[in-house]
């Protein structure tokens, strides 16, 4: 289940602004936004490293562990999310 | 998820944190949100280009930085700071990181950690897994790299190494022998100073403890390995072994591998584990690029006993016995066994000197006795004043000191007045003292050589010779008397690990500066147009040791001295007369027109800016960066040396008599 886009962008829930700061942090780019939708095929710079640099900066922000499955599965900002809906951050 | 048990297991809260700060950053539980603080400060800084402001919160947010996190910003703020403006460090090196694991989050760590000590390191970082090819290959892009160190950062998988060995014995020759092989080359197309990582013990054994009982066990196997790879860097020369086991079990080995990253990514250690790691091979470059801590300084209330001396008095200070008192005791012991091995120990109190001195006399407990310092400043001025003092009479920068104090408040005014003074955080309790001025890595050394051991006798001495220098009627009347004995002799392999400690840490009697390792050092040994010497000074109060190098090159009819140094104990002693006496003396045997030697400024050899004029040689060249050549014909009259010097030299009197000692070396 992914949040609508637009509904996103409206309101950015403080666990959601922590995210964008993570992707901000991790691209370097302090202008960034994001979106459930976006996945490594919008950004450029988005590669297997920045997914592992993305796992771990989220992993040390929100205090959790990610399992292996979950690692190789996280493929958009909206998987992210569940990932972490699981270990309830929400 | 049924992993969910699993992966709470591996949390990483607060609790995880290992109660000595083991990140070796600071003690201060507030740390990371200070590194934190300090980065967003940076990057502020750096939003306004104000770039210096920038570099100095990221090298104190580097300094406290206890995260892969913190490092990781501080590298990305730091590359931005570069691009834009020279970075202020002690030293430029270039490092390069091969190994068998990925690189990609090692490295900027690694290049974040090296700032904090002083270093701006250019980094080379090899591909994965492919150390063996880029160590073997003389046109790798290592070779072109030409690194000042190369780091192998191998780990234990890699070995491949079965559960039980059929033939541990063959199997440990076998692994030691390529590592051997790759430095051996490497060093060869590098030039560069291998740093090579031993191997973890992972805890996880289908064995159990039995792989450590069994011959050819994993466990023991791999002890045998790190044991043999500690002989074999050592006769290697220019090699220098890290503690991967040690460090790892520091940190806690439950924690330092992630399997999820190592199946997901080929991360090899945890992350997490990343900052005790690059500050362990922060140390261990500090030491081969010559920039180690050489003088420890103490505060005594609070510090060497409980309680305060000028009101208890020393049978009311808090030493000896059990607990706390103990804890003190133990602290001393350590502070001794650093001076043993070559540390300096240096006395910063604001006592009455009479008052503080009294326990090292009167006291049955004191593990520490007077003689053990190089220096004892005990008055009522402020403290930077007093290690001001402390690195002038010592004759060493203030960058070489470490400042131990219990008293937060004089730490925080050291660290404000003389950033380039290290002061740890301390813990409370004296009995965490030990662990964590350990945690700090600030001793870490790549050898102990016999003059590392006789190091603080030497300074004690030489206090002792300013004495007598206060009661000579003139310099002259004062060098005579010390009877100064000088052997001077080639470099060769006795002497070859000292040479190269010298030359990567001599600042001040420096005149070109130009470093070189000791794999560099040996290879010029047998270079038939490179004349060494070394020169060692004894005199009436001790055995200086091994305190002068100079290194000259056959060039046509020139012979041109390349490196020259001498170590800041043996300073004002005319030495140099000496030296370069023996080095005349063989040119003219020799048939050379000309000496040439050089001057390359620096911020800390300004005292050698005039060496050669006062030498007699004429300056034939004046470059706008401070550069002066010169040069000295040999037409001209014999160089006298001092008459109060009684030489041995050893050194080859002619180049026909150096291609002898070169056969005979070879004929061996």
């Amino acid at each position: 289940m992914r949040v609508n886009d637009h509904e996103m962008e409206k309101t950015l829930s403080p666990v959601d602004e922590r995210i964008r700061n993570i992707f901000r942090e991790v691209f370097d780019n302090d202008q960034m936004e994001i979106s459930d939708s976006l996945s490594p095929k919008d950004v450029p710079e988005w590669d297997s490293l920045a997914q592992v640099r993305l796992i771990i900066t989220l992993e040390e922000e929100f205090s959790v562990k990610f399992t292996t499955q979950e690692v190789a599965q996280m493929t958009c900002v909206g998987d992210l999310k569940q990932a972490l809906a699981r270990q309830n951050v929400e | 998820m049924s992993s969910e048990d699993f992966s709470n297991s591996r949390h990483r809260g607060a609790a995880g944190a290992p109660s000595v700060p083991a990140a070796g950053a600071s003690a201060k539980s507030s740390g990371e949100s200070q590194s934190r603080r300090l980065l967003a400060r940076a990057k502020e800084l750096a939003g306004n280009k104000s770039w210096v402001e920038a570099s100095t919160a990221l090298h104190e947010a580097i300094q406290t930085a206890n995260s892969f996190r913190e490092l990781s910003l501080a590298d990305t703020l730091l590359t931005r700071v570069r691009r834009a403006t020279e970075l202020h460090s002690k030293r430029r090196g270039k490092i390069a990181v091969v190994g068998s694991t990925t690189l990609d989050f090692l490295v900027p760590a690694l290049r974040a950690a090296c700032f904090g000590a002083g270093i701006d390191a250019e980094m080379f970082q090899g591909a994965f897994n492919q150390y063996r090819q880029e160590m073997l290959d003389p046109h790798s892009p290592l070779a072109a790299f030409r690194p000042d160190v190369v780091i192998v950062a191998t780990d234990w998988r890699s070995l491949a190494l079965p559960d039980e060995a059929d033939d541990p014995k063959a199997l440990v020759a076998a692994k030691i022998a390529e590592l051997r092989g790759l430095w051996r080359i490497c060093k060869e197309h590098t030039g560069g100073f291998v740093i090579q990582h031993n191997f973890e013990i992972p805890p996880a054994d289908p064995y159990g403890c039995l792989s450590a009982a069994l011959a050819g066990g994993r466990a023991r196997v791999l002890q045998e390995i790190n044991l043999g790879l500690w002989d074999a860097a050592r006769e290697e020369g220019g090699v220098s072994v890290l503690d991967v086991e040690q460090v790892a079990a520091r940190y806690g080995k439950s924690r330092w591998d992630d399997p999820v990253l190592w199946y997901s990514a080929k991360q090899y250690p945890a992350v997490d584990a990343l900052p005790i790691l690059v500050r362990l091979q922060v140390a261990v470059l500090r030491a081969a690029l010559g920039l180690m801590s050489k003088c420890l300084v103490v505060d005594l209330d609070g510090l060497l006993w409980g309680g305060v001396i000028g009101e208890d008095g020393v049978g009311g200070i808090v030493l000896g016995g059990a607990g706390v008192g103990e804890a003190f005791t133990e602290f001393q012991r350590y502070l001794k066994s650093l001076k043993k091995r070559g540390v300096l120990l240096a006395v910063c109190s604001k006592n009455n000197e009479e008052d503080a001195k009294a326990p090292f006399t009167q006291h049955q407990e004191m593990s520490l006795r007077l003689e053990d310092f190089a220096l004892f400043v005990a008055n009522w001025r402020a403290k930077d004043e007093n290690l001001r003092t402390i690195a002038a009479t010592l004759n060493i920068g203030l960058d070489s000191l470490v400042f131990l104090d219990d008293n937060p408040l004089e730490r925080a005014w050291v660290r404000r007045q003389l950033p380039e003074v290290e002061v740890p955080e301390l813990p409370g309790d004296p009995a965490l003292y030990v662990p964590a001025l350990a945690a700090q890595m600030y001793f870490e050394a790549v050898s102990l050589t016999e003059d590392d051991r006789r190091r603080a006798e030497c300074y004690r001495q030489n206090a002792q010779r300013k004495t007598l220098g206060a009661s000579a009627a003139n310099v002259e009347d004062f060098l005579a008397s010390l009877n100064m004995e000088v052997e001077l002799g080639p470099v060769d392999e006795r002497n070859v690990a000292r040479v190269a400690q010298l030359i990567n840490k001599t600042n001040q009697f420096n005149l070109t500066t130009r470093r070189i390792s000791e794999a560099q050092v040996r290879s010029l040994v047998d270079h038939p147009g490179c004349y060494t010497q070394c020169m060692r000074l004894r005199d009436q109060f001790g055995d200086s040791g091994l305190v002068g190098v100079l290194i000259a090159f056959h060039e046509g009819e020139t012979l041109r001295i390349d490196n020259w140094l001498v170590s800041c104990r043996v300073l004002g002693r005319r030495v140099e007369e000496v030296m370069i006496g023996a080095l005349l003396r063989y040119a003219r045997a020799c048939g050379f027109q000309y000496v040439a030697g050089e001057y390359i400024p620096t911020a800390k050899n300004g005292q050698v800016s005039d060496l050669f004029d006062r030498l007699g040689f004429t300056r034939i060249s004046d470059a706008a960066d401070g550069t002066r050549k010169y040069q000295r014909s040999l037409a001209a009259v014999e160089f006298e040396i001092p008459k109060f010097f009684r030489v041995d030299d050893r050194t080859p009197q002619s180049s026909h008599a150096a291609r002898l000692a070169g056969g005979r070396r070879e004929g061996e």
